[in-house]
């Protein structure tokens, strides 16, 4: 899809210049100085800035008809910013998506933390960067992964679940085939991705202050979010698996949508919350994303099945009538009509 | 649960390669409806267009041919551009898609060695004035570039020979001598052609052989 290319450049340059992993392959002594080298924060900064979407990101968003909103803080949905410091509740609907990033570790076997933390902080902003074009809101980051809010005042359930389905088939994408590709042809571990989606309506969401003066957050206290950070640990690797409101509040895409339990076998796995005295059975279901993405408009996939941006509101430098031709030149037709 | 019919358990394959194309089934006109999106890009995996397409699947699948209507009506409705008023498309020369026929078809295979590539070609002449590569001439004369360029049979005159022999006996010895009077034997002359052409079945070479004798026949008056 080539929309995460600017990100992979600084994750390859920082490996081919770890002094560890050279030493792996080369033999080479391995001394601080080389550390040093093979580490700088600024030009990383240069090359994924903080509050800038990377050239092909940035074309994709464009593709989109969407724009980041990179004034946003942790902790601090701008909706519920007044609740700050304030003694005020509100009952409003959100989607809670957490987003694990695992495999991590794997990498400090073969490269020096600072190189991991290159590694590792270019994900995170790729995810960042993708969340704010599809409107989340990045509530707190956790580890290497996130937990993101989807959805405002301005906005429906509705169109809230869909972008926080668009943002997290497009970022697993992202992990499980961008980034497995890279780390594949370093010889290491993938990296993957697991991610839980729930959302709770008006009557499910409590947003108020949580914590204590500067020690504190806007937050949702909602089953509903508590269920998000269960299913993801329920997802297979690079799955998706999201609660039963949020496939209540997309009927178009039914056909995305199968029980966990049709996964695992076991009936047990069928609801991720029981509640019996009020007869409440909340079911979780598996998140089929890549055939979701493969059907959003602005995906084509090309003839050998891999997924490509379309592209219809860019100029494509590099788009040549001449790699039409291969294929075109397989057609003879006729006329008999 | 009903098991699933050779067409749908097929097209998991092209939900994989043709992911907005889907299919449904249409008990009037006994035939599988494809409908949907077709991207196109090209082998640099770069995003060309999209044409609105429909493709009725005959109930006989996969021994059929299946029928493509463009409703982008992106291509010109004309004649030169290979498709009808309606946007039919003539993805290919009729022998070779009732050959197809007769050996069965695999609907995901059809899409991407037929269809994508008509498709494909059709961006490229909008950008170029001209196909990437060849196409056959319309109607009758199309069949008999057909007989001449795919059959390598070397002009009108061997392909009646052909043709009238097939009708008069179809079963031809390997060793015996060919058809086309090239006093070879067959096996080591028109055999594989010859196979092709009675795989069309006795209608279709009757057919041919009259339509091409008319022809003939207006051309010389």
């Amino acid at each position: 899809m080539h929309i995460f290319d600017d990100y992979l450049k600084p994750i390859r340059e920082a490996i081919a210049a770890d002094p560890k992993s050279k030493r792996f392959h080369e033999n080479l002594s391995f001394s601080g100085e080389s550390i040093n080298k093979g580490f700088d924060f600024k030009s990383f900064n240069q090359q994924v800035p903080e509050k800038r979407l990377l050239p092909n990101l940035a074309d994709f968003a464009r593709e989109l008809g969407l724009s980041p909103n990179f004034e946003q803080r942790l902790g601090l949905h701008p909706d519920f910013a007044h609740l700050k410091h304030s003694e005020t509740l509100e009952d409003h609907y959100i989607v809670s998506m957490f987003v694990d990033i695992k495999g991590s570790t794997n990498l400090f076997k073969k490269y020096t933390p600072r190189t991991v933390w290159i590694i590792t902080n270019t994900i995170q902003r790729a995810a960042i960067h993708t969340c704010l074009i599809f409107g989340g809101y990045v509530h707190r980051l956790q580890g290497d992964g996130l937990f993101v809010y989807f959805g405002s005042k301005n906005m429906s359930a509705e169109l809230a679940v869909k972008r926080a389905l668009q943002f997290s088939s497009v970022f697993t994408y992202f992990v499980k085939e961008d980034l497995k590709n890279l780390f594949y042809e370093q010889g290491i571990e993938n990296i993957l991705t697991r991610i839980g989606v729930d959302l709770g309506y008006d009557r499910d969401v409590v947003w108020g202050m949580a914590g204590i003066g500067e020690i504190s957050e806007v937050t949702t206290c909602s089953l509903h979010t508590s269920l998000a950070s269960k299913m993801q640990g329920k997802a297979v690797s690079n799955g998706i698996v999201v609660g039963e409101y949020i496939k209540k509040e997309s009927p178009l895409l039914n056909e995305f949508y199968s029980t966990v339990s049709a996964r695992t076998g076991s009936e047990s796995d069928r609801y991720i919350f029981r509640n019996p005295e009020e007869s409440f059975y909340y079911t979780q279901y598996d998140f089929d994303w890549l055939k979701f993405l493969k059907r959003q408009d602005f995906i084509a996939t090309d003839l050998n099945g891999v997924l490509q941006l379309k592209n219809k509101a860019v100029v494509i430098p590099n788009r040549n009538i001449a790699n039409l031709a291969p294929i075109a030149a397989a057609s003879k037709p006729y006329y008999n009509f | 649960m009903l098991a699933k019919s050779l067409f749908e358990r097929d097209f998991k394959e092209v939900e994989k390669f043709f992911p907005k194309l889907r299919y449904s089934w249409s008990s009037k006109y006994k035939t599988w409806i494809i409908n949907g999106e077709l991207d196109i890009c090209d082998s640099e995996g770069v995003y060309w267009n999209t044409f609105n397409i429909g493709i009725a699947v005959p109930q006989s699948y996969p021994h059929c041919i299946p029928v493509i209507i463009e409703r982008t009506e992106i291509i010109p409705r004309d004649i030169d551009w290979h498709i009808s008023q309606e946007g039919l498309c003539c993805v290919d020369v009729s022998p070779n898609l009732i050959a197809m026929s007769k050996k069965g078809i695999h609907i995901y295979d059809f899409i991407k060695r037929k269809i994508y590539p008509y498709f494909a070609n059709q961006i490229y002449k909008l950008s170029e004035n001209k196909y990437a590569g060849k196409e056959y001439a319309h109607h009758i004369e199309g069949i008999i570039q057909y007989y001449v360029e795919d059959l390598y049979i070397s002009d009108e005159k061997t392909i009646l020979l052909i043709l009238q022999r097939l009708i008069s006996s179809p079963h031809i010895g390997r060793n015996e001598k060919c058809p086309c009077g090239s006093e070879k034997k067959i096996k080591n002359c028109h055999q594989l052609s010859v196979e092709t052409i009675k795989s069309f079945g006795e209608e279709r070479i009757k057919s041919d052989l009259s339509n091409i004798n008319d022809y003939i026949t207006n051309r010389l008056s």
